[in-house]
C-alpha cells in the first residue's frame, strides 16, 4: 500500500531530478552525466522516504550509502574507462556481500554468503561484457529502456515478497531511469549506467530473497538477475537496427513479465481475499 | 563473652539476610502471554501475540525496589493467525527477524506503588534500545501444583514503532502499539 508521500518521493522527485541533470548533460554533451543523474535522483527519492542511518544498520541503509560510491564509479566509467569491465564485476560482488552481511550467519550461512560473492564476480564481468558488446548494435536508448524495465520488474517482484520498502526503492530507481530512455545518446553513458545499476539490482534482488521469509523465489530472481544477458541475442541478429531494437524490447519485456507477473498477481489476490489480508 | 556476642551478631545477620532475600522466578511459557494491538488503516484494531516468552524475575517483598525483571521474546514466534501477515512482520518492513531475532527487556530500577511496581528498564527491539517505564501489577502468588511456588504478573504499556526505527506500513498500520504481558513464574 503506497501513500501519496511514497508516490511523490519514489516517483516524481527522482524523475524530475534525473530529467533536469540529463537535460544539462545532453545540452553540454557530457557522457558522464547519466550515472550522476540517475544516482542523484535515486538518492534524493530514497532520502525523502526516510534518511538512512549512519553507520548503516541493515541492508536497506547500505543500499543508500553504497549508491554514492557506485554513482562515482559509474561517472568515472563513462568519463574515463568506458571499455573497462572489472569495476562493474567487482562492485556487483562487493555490493551484494555488504548488503547481505548483516544477516550472516543467522539468515545466510557464511559459506553461502561467500558463494554469492564468488559467483557474482564472473557473472558481473560477463554482464558487463554483454552490455559493452551489445550497446553499439542495439543502441543506447534501447539499452536504457531495457535496463529500466528490468529494474521495474525487480521492484514489483520485491514489493510483492514481504519487502515492500526495498520494492519502493526499486521504483525510485526506475523513476530516475525513465528520462534516460529519452535523453541518453552515448554508448559511454550506458557503460556508466550499467556500472551503477547492475550491482544495485543484484543487491536488491538478493536482499529480497534472503532478508524476508519467504522472500523473492529463486526462479524469478535468477530470471531478472540474468536478464541483461539477453541483450546478446538481439545484438547478434543480422537485421537492421530497428529490428534489433524491437527484438530487444520484446525479449526483455517477456523475461520481466515472466518473472514479475505471477508474484504480483498472487500478491494482489492475497490482498483482496478476506482471509489473507496483510497488515 | 566477646566471642558469643560476635557469634550472635553474625547469626542475626545471616537470618535477616535469608528473610530479606528476593524470590527468583523463571517464566513459565505455557502460562504466559504477550499480546500486541495495532491500529489498522485507522479503522479497527488487529491483535497478535508472541508465543513462548522467556525470562526471569525476582520479587523482594521486603524491599520491592530490589526486584528485577528480565524478559526475552523470540520474534520468530509472532502469531497473528495469518501466515502471510506473520511473514511480513518478520521481514525488514517490520521486525527484520533474521537480523534482530529477539526482543528483550532488562530492568534497571523499580518503584513500588501499592500492588503496582513501576519498572524502569531497557527495551531492545529491532536493534534499538530505549528506556521505558512499565507499570507491573502483581497478580498473585500461590502453589500450583502443591509444592511449586508461583507468582503472576501483568503489565500493559504502549510503544511506538518509529522509536525503534521500525518502518512499518505508514497509513496501513498505526505507529503506536499496545502491549499486554501476562506471565507466571515458577520459583527456583
Amino acid at each position: 500500500m503506497f501513500t501519496i508521500h511514497d508516490l511523490l518521493a519514489a516517483a516524481v522527485v527522482p524523475l524530475l531530478i534525473s530529467a533536469a541533470l540529463l537535460g544539462v548533460g545532453k545540452w553540454r554533451n557530457w557522457p558522464w552525466m547519466p550515472p550522476l543523474a540517475i544516482g542523484g535522483g535515486f538518492l534524493a527519492g530514497y532520502a525523502l522516504l526516510g534518511f538512512p542511518k549512519l553507520p548503516p544498520r541493515d541492508g536497506t541503509d547500505w543500499l543508500f550509502w553504497l549508491t554514492i560510491p557506485l554513482t562515482g564509479l559509474g561517472l568515472a566509467t563513462s568519463a574515463l574507462w568506458p571499455g573497462r569491465i572489472w569495476p562493474l564485476a567487482i562492485s556487483t560482488s562487493l555490493v551484494s556481500l555488504v548488503i547481505l552481511h548483516p544477516i550472516v550467519p543467522r539468515g545466510l550461512s557464511l559459506p553461502a554468503w561467500c558463494a554469492v560473492g564468488a559467483i557474482l564476480l564472473p557473472a558481473g564481468w560477463l554482464q558487463g561484457w554483454i552490455v559493452r558488446v551489445s550497446t553499439p548494435r542495439v543502441g543506447p536508448r534501447t539499452m536504457a529502456c531495457s535496463l529500466a524495465m528490468i529494474t521495474f520488474g525487480a521492484a514489483v517482484l520485491i514489493a510483492s515478497s514481504h519487502l515492500r520498502i526495498v520494492g519502493v526503492y526499486g521504483l525510485t530507481a526506475t523513476s530516475a531511469f525513465i528520462p534516460a530512455c529519452i535523453l541518453i545518446s552515448s554508448p559511454r553513458s550506458i557503460a556508466g549506467l550499467a556500472t551503477l545499476l547492475l550491482p544495485l539490482l543484484s543487491g536488491m534482488l538478493l536482499a529480497g530473497h534472503f532478508y524476508a521469509d519467504p522472500g523473492v523465489p529463486w526462479l524469478p530472481l535468477l530470471v531478472l538477475l540474468t536478464a541483461p544477458a539477453l541483450f546478446l541475442l538481439p545484438a547478434m541478429l543480422p537485421a537492421s537496427p530497428s529490428w534489433r531494437q524491437l527484438a530487444c524490447f520484446i525479449l526483455i519485456a517477456a523475461a520481466v513479465a515472466a518473472a514479475m507477473l505471477p508474484a504480483a498477481i498472487a500478491a494482489k489476490r492475497a490482498s483482496e481475499s478476506n482471509l489473507d489480508v496483510p497488515l | 563473652m566477646k566471642h558469643q556476642s560476635l557469634f550472635a551478631a553474625l547469626l542475626c545477620t545471616f537470618v535477616l539476610a535469608a528473610v530479606a532475600r528476593a524470590d527468583n522466578y523463571k517464566i513459565d511459557p505455557v502460562h504466559s502471554t504477550v499480546l500486541f494491538r495495532a491500529h489498522h488503516a485507522n479503522v479497527g484494531y488487529v491483535w497478535g501475540r508472541f508465543n513462548d516468552p522467556a525470562g526471569t524475575f525476582a520479587l523482594d517483598d521486603a524491599d520491592p525496589s530490589k526486584s528485577t525483571f528480565s524478559f526475552e521474546i523470540p520474534v520468530d514466534n509472532v502469531d497473528t493467525h495469518n501466515p502471510q501477515r506473520d511473514a511480513h512482520l518478520k521481514s525488514p518492513d517490520f521486525f527484520n527477524e533474521k537480523q534482530y531475532p529477539t526482543i528483550t527487556f532488562k530492568s534497571k530500577s523499580v518503584k513500588a506503588d501499592g500492588n503496582t511496581l513501576h519498572v524502569t528498564g531497557d527495551l531492545t527491539m529491532h536493534g534499538v534500545t530505549k528506556p521505558v517505564t512499565i507499570p507491573v501489577e502483581l497478580a498473585g502468588k500461590g502453589q500450583f501444583p502443591p509444592g511449586t511456588q508461583r507468582a503472576g504478573l501483568e503489565a500493559t504499556f504502549t510503544v511506538k514503532m518509529s522509536d525503534f526505527e521500525i518502518k512499518g506500513l505508514p497509513g496501513a498500520v498505526g505507529d503506536e502499539i499496545k502491549v499486554i504481558v501476562a506471565c507466571e513464574g515458577v520459583k527456583q
